[in-house]
């Protein structure tokens, strides 16, 4: 174990909270089972906009499950799930950018590591022994934790404890959609929609969202080739109680639209689009992770709208992480942006500009499309060295 | 028959190769056919233009890939197509800028070391696939109209009032004596300052249209030699078909 060292930590709690995004990531899962076997995700780093792509079958889906899972747990949306997480994010709120690592890991159900470090200094060190850094006392203390619990949890203490809040606010604001699995016809009863679960609570967005906001959204919304003039939320009439669905009205249609009559993909476009703004408008920090990003829309306004996602991501505070296998999609989003993910068995490897950045300059130079990547031996070049 | 395949990646570039291709051939439907197509996915053009007879001596599909960033991956998508029509030859015509390299390569590079990189680049994707027939890629330095700044006689035929001397005593730009592929920056852009000369504000593809329409093989030779190497390059090719 390394040396825990004392700091004088002056670190300001109002101050420490905002723009947390994720970095890095391994995750592992211990072979301790006789029926599962233990996937692993290694090398996946992240910007503020990131598209993971692989073939089928590699892993792209888990991956957004695995970081899902892990703001689920330590947000307590979700009980323990086993599992070994290295997670290095930046908080960005300074002026100098704090790097904080989490390493977590849990077999069958109980903690066996948690460890926290801010800028290179050990704050919980959780294995075997648990040693935490007091704020109050400038030293360390140990404790005893209960091993069906997170000591973030059980010690959360914003003045005592403060580096716990860089992790509790990153994982409530992490919020996992599957885009795919968005219907206009699934009507969503949700009694606090703020916390955005689901891509369904947008009727009950919608309605908390400024004039401003929702006039941005049809600009936008038809900037990806869509005509509409007007959004609005309506109770669902045939509903025994009270239960909101949107409505849209198209340029050159006399009446509104319901929701249920909506396009899957122009309602998941719309949906997305809602949150996204929503969240613009509250100036809230926070990881949106999108699976199958554009299922289900065509050509041209998929690769419209994962344009202007990019665009939008550049100048909210959001990080933004989808994956795709859609090759129109990967043909408008840089390279610079990609996880490319390969599987070896249950190993995953992802090859990044980080990792792999010499490949992924001399692929740029040779003019092809980035789907091309996968047609050609690129592809079959990443992570040579490492398998 | 000859098949051949040529791929250009826009519009302006697609109505210069299929014009100069006619008055090489002298608009001869029995020695040469051509077919134009674009692969735009908003529009679907698949039949854009055709001239000629079907059983001509040589046989030319032009193709609009819409974008430089789509001719390789367009040729390499087809080379099965292309082998099974019995294509021998493919050309490629495309921009070359030099900012393509530099904007991602953090080092700086003259515009001629950054277009052999670039062409260094399009080299090596090329060699990445296994094409059953001969591919050629030309390019045009920083884009077409350069080409057509450098062909600057065409302007007084489009316009009587568009002489060197008053294009060089008006905009400072005296195309006799430069080579547009050294020495501009922005072609498009000059040559829509040369049209609001004589109030013409034409759209891209209108005025790429009237140059093209002007544009004579004499004006061609006259230039070879002194300035834009890269199309007289392109052009012989052509020639040679």
């Amino acid at each position: 174990m390394p040396a825990l060292r004392r700091r004088d930590n002056s670190l300001s709690l109002c101050s420490i909270i905002h723009l947390m995004k994720l970095i890095k990531l391994d995750y592992s899962e211990l072979d301790h089972s006789e029926t599962e076997n233990p996937w692993s995700l290694k090398g996946i780093s992240f910007t503020d906009f990131n598209l993971i792509i692989g073939k089928n079958s590699t892993g792209k889906s888990r991956t957004i499950r695995v970081i899902v899972g892990l703001a689920n747990i330590i947000s307590l949306r979700a009980p323990l799930t086993d599992g070994s997480w290295h997670v290095e994010f930046v908080n960005e709120d300074s002026k100098k950018p704090i790097k904080v690592n989490y390493d977590l890991t849990i077999v069958s159900k109980r903690v066996i590591k948690e460890k926290i470090v801010v800028d290179g200094e050990v704050k919980l060190d959780r294995n075997g022994k648990t040693k935490i850094f007091s704020f109050d006392k400038s030293d360390f203390i140990e404790i005893e934790p209960p091993d069906d619990k997170l000591v973030l949890h059980i010690r959360r203490d914003k003045k005592e404890y403060n580096f716990f809040e860089y992790l509790i606010d990153w994982a409530a604001n992490a919020r996992g959609y599957e885009f795919s699995d968005v219907r206009p016809g699934d009507i969503t009863i949700e009694k606090d929609v703020t916390t955005l679960v689901r891509l369904n609570t947008v009727p009950q967005v919608t309605e908390k969202l400024e004039a401003q906001t929702l006039n941005t959204i049809i600009e936008e919304f038809n900037s990806i080739g869509f005509e509409i003039e007007e959004i609005k939320v309506n109770k669902l009439s045939a509903a025994p109680f009270d239960v909101k669905i949107l409505e849209i009205k198209e340029k050159g249609i006399q009446h509104f639209i319901k929701q249920i009559h909506l396009s899957q993909g122009m309602f998941r476009a719309l949906a997305l689009l809602i949150l996204i703004n929503y969240l613009i408008e509250k100036k809230e920090t926070s990881t949106i992770l999108v699976d199958d990003l554009c299922e289900g829309m065509d050509y041209e306004r998929a690769t419209n709208f994962a344009k202007l996602i990019l665009e939008k991501m550049n100048k909210a505070h959001i990080q933004f992480i989808a994956t795709t296998n859609d090759s129109f999609l990967m043909n408008v989003i840089d390279i610079k942006y990609w996880n490319v993910l390969k599987r070896v068995n249950t190993v995953v490897n992802a090859f990044n500009d980080d990792n792999s950045k010499e490949l992924f300059e001399e692929f740029r130079t040779t003019s092809l499309n980035n789907f091309d990547f996968f047609a050609s031996s690129y592809y079959s070049k990443l992570g040579i060295k490492n398998e | 028959m000859k098949r051949v395949e040529i791929f250009v990646e826009g519009i302006s570039e697609l109505i210069f190769v299929r014009d100069i291709l006619l008055k090489i051939y002298n608009f001869n439907a029995t020695k040469i056919y051509i077919h134009c197509n674009s692969l735009n996915p908003r529009t679907n053009h698949k039949d854009l233009w055709e001239r000629g007879t079907p059983g001509a001596e040589i046989h030319i599909e032009i193709t609009d890939v819409v974008g430089y960033t789509n001719l390789l991956s367009a040729i390499a998508d087809r080379r099965k197509r292309l082998e099974e029509n019995k294509v021998s030859l493919v050309l490629g015509l495309r921009d070359i800028d030099s900012s393509e390299y530099t904007e991602f390569i953090r080092e700086s590079f003259t515009r001629d070391e950054s277009i052999l990189k670039v062409q260094e680049g399009v080299d090596k994707g090329l060699s990445l696939y296994d094409f059953g027939m001969e591919v050629k890629i030309f390019y045009a330095v920083l884009e077409l109209e350069a080409w057509f700044l450098a062909l600057y006689k065409v302007f007084v035929q489009i316009d009587s009032r568009l002489t060197n001397d008053y294009i060089k005593s008006e905009l400072g730009l005296d195309l006799e004596s430069i080579d547009p592929e050294k020495d501009i920056e922005d072609p498009c852009a000059e040559i829509e300052k040369v049209f609001a000369l004589v109030n013409k504000s034409d759209d891209k593809p209108r005025r790429t249209t009237v140059i093209v329409g002007k544009i004579t093989l004499e004006l061609v030779d006259e230039v070879k030699e002194l300035k834009v190497a890269r199309m007289h390059e392109f052009i012989d090719q052509l020639k040679s078909l």
